[in-house]
């Protein structure tokens, strides 16, 4: 009898863990699935027009950051009905799972994950997709990476968007410390936030680049601070982790995993002398570039430079004057993207 | 939400089935008991289930001067436990617990219990999942998709019994999933369930430690 009750149990329960392929082709699909690869299983969400046959993908930051906190209600109106939008997690980051893979916790790895998901994508939508990426912070890092690597090229990706991102380490301490000390020392002078501004300014005084790694994370302690108390910034609208909690099943999940990285530290320290200034050149596709007044994260210098040294003919730099490293002018900033979509798709 | 609900009937009905006479006390010889309860988190529904056999049970009689000695009852149990959630999207987790309850009875039938609880997980990703051969770029469906963790439930809470053969309890606990992306994972589930004693189920006669505190007057 007992062993009755427990075969019927356990088949109810495997059928439960069983999954149809869903691939939906509509104006607001809703896709998820999930790309295994090297001890990693990584979450990747499909929202939006993919009936448009342009998919966006966000390479978010962190690492370990996720990908989910950029579904905002301004994403959804804006983005989502003109194009794909792929939410991706990469390994070790918001909704992507595994055991232990810390002996792939590098940059080209992160590049071969970015390679499978793209290989995946083309195999669910068609290979006819127009692909797009959009870097943010650490995931400019990807991009380079998988970018600027001879034989990567890879025909369905028509743009790349390098937005508040970077592509230097060392560059992007120096012009963080810079821009501190710039906007600090304007704010002391004006008497405005004079104590908090003071803190960040003298530990900006005391160090000199080239910086070590501990002060490289002092930095970038010191950089987020600084975003909190400049103004004349427009005031981040909405978060798609309280809004969506609980109709999405995800967000909380998302962003306890994002803050939980074990592998941010070591694996920044790995970063912490990487660069990808020299190889740029190789970079011909277009490029859309765009950069924040106020991003004291990643500078708008690392925006210049990224400019400049790539070889695209079709290139175009935006900068945000309202903004920091946080997408602030939402509308300004998705308006750009679809509209950069839309014209090379 | 219906398929959990009906798994718990099939548990329950299950186990109501067993007969419902008073159990006629064998001297220090007790039954073990059945446990099953809705295990949510959050808003993901779950279920989790399983055994109690008594190992030992601590009479403290503590004296306290010229007023009446107080007894306190504290049982030990070794546990084996089935769990189940379901996170949309995510994964759903099928896991085995092996565990040592401690139970504080207090007066009315209450008591107050602490359950950790080691075992193993297997989790099945929440999506379709594929995987890219290098060789030959082909994308293919991974097969029952997912993870095995060692898992660790630390987690406890008040309970009530209404007699000796039924109780109602719930259980605030932590499941700790390793090794998660590197790291642990931690997931808090709330739990609330019935404790169902059967007469003569998996009888057992536990070590029965008596201690003393105070002094008699």
């Amino acid at each position: 009898m007992m062993r009755k009750y427990t075969f019927w149990l356990m088949l109810l329960i495997a059928i439960s863990a069983c999954y149809r392929e869903e691939i939906t082709f509509s104006a607001n699909a809703n896709d998820t699935f999930f790309v295994e690869h090297n001890g990693a299983s990584m979450r990747v969400q499909v929202r939006g027009n993919t009936m448009s046959k342009s998919f966006l993908i966000i390479l978010h930051g962190g690492p370990g950051a996720g990908s989910y906190k950029y579904m905002t209600r301004k994403m959804e109106s804006l983005v989502h009905p003109e194009t794909a939008v792929v939410y991706f997690d990469q390994r070790n980051a918001g909704g992507s799972q595994g055991n232990n893979n810390v002996n792939y916790a590098d940059l080209e790895q992160y590049a071969l994950d970015l390679q499978d998901v793209i290989a995946v994508l083309k195999s669910r939508y068609g290979q006819d997709i127009s692909l797009f990426l959009l870097s943010k912070s650490f995931g400019g890092m990807v991009a380079c990476q998988y970018m600027t690597r001879p034989g990567r090229a890879d025909e369905a990706i028509k743009g790349w968007i390098y937005a508040n991102a970077t592509h230097d380490y060392p560059l992007n301490d120096s012009l963080s410390h810079a821009l501190m000390l710039r906007i600090g020392r304007e704010y002391i002078s004006a008497g405005i936030n004079t104590s908090k501004w003071l803190d960040i300014v003298t530990y900006c005084e005391s160090v000199t680049p080239p910086f070590s790694f501990e002060q490289s994370l002092k930095l970038n302690f010191l950089a987020r601070s600084a975003q909190t108390i400049v103004q004349d910034v427009e005031p981040l609208q909405g978060n798609p982790l309280w809004e969506n909690l609980f109709s999405e099943h995800i967000p909380l999940t998302n962003y306890y995993l994002g803050r939980t990285n074990s592998l941010a530290r070591s694996f920044n320290k790995s970063l912490h002398r990487a660069g990808f200034r020299a190889e740029l050149a190789n970079v011909t596709l277009p490029v859309l570039v765009c950069a924040s007044q106020y991003d004291f994260l990643c500078p708008s210098g690392l925006a210049d430079d990224f400019y400049a040294r790539v070889s695209s003919a079709d290139k175009k730099y935006l900068m945000f004057e309202h903004s920091t490293h946080n997408f602030e002018e939402q509308e300004a900033y998705y308006s750009a993207f679809v509209a950069f979509v839309q014209e090379h798709r | 939400m219906f398929k959990f609900m009906l798994l718990g009937c099939i548990w329950i009905a299950f186990y109501l089935k067993l007969p419902a006479q008073e159990v006629s006390e064998v001297r220090n010889k007790t039954s073990s008991a059945i446990r099953a309860g809705f295990n949510g988190s959050l808003i993901y529904p779950g279920f989790r289930g399983g055994l109690e056999y008594p190992c030992k049970r601590i009479e403290l009689t503590r004296y306290r001067g010229k007023k009446a000695p107080k007894t306190r009852v504290k049982d030990r149990y070794l546990t084996v436990e089935a769990g189940y959630y379901h996170h949309p999207t995510f994964h759903d987790n099928l896991y085995l617990l092996f565990g040592y309850l401690l139970r504080r009875n207090k007066s009315r039938g209450t008591y107050w219990e602490f359950a950790p609880a080691f075992g193993y997980s297997r989790t099945f990703l929440g999506g379709e999942t594929y995987r890219v051969d290098h060789q030959t770029g082909v994308v293919s469906r991974v097969r029952r998709p997912g993870y095995h963790y060692a898992i660790l439930s630390l987690g406890g809470g008040p309970g009530k019994a209404f007699n000796p053969r039924l109780s109602i309890y719930s259980r605030l606990s932590a499941l700790v999933m390793a090794p998660s992306n590197n790291i642990v994972y931690v997931r808090p589930t709330l739990e609330l369930g019935l404790i169902l004693k059967p007469r003569h189920f998996l009888i057992n006669e536990p070590r029965i430690v008596s201690r003393i505190k105070g002094k008699q007057k």
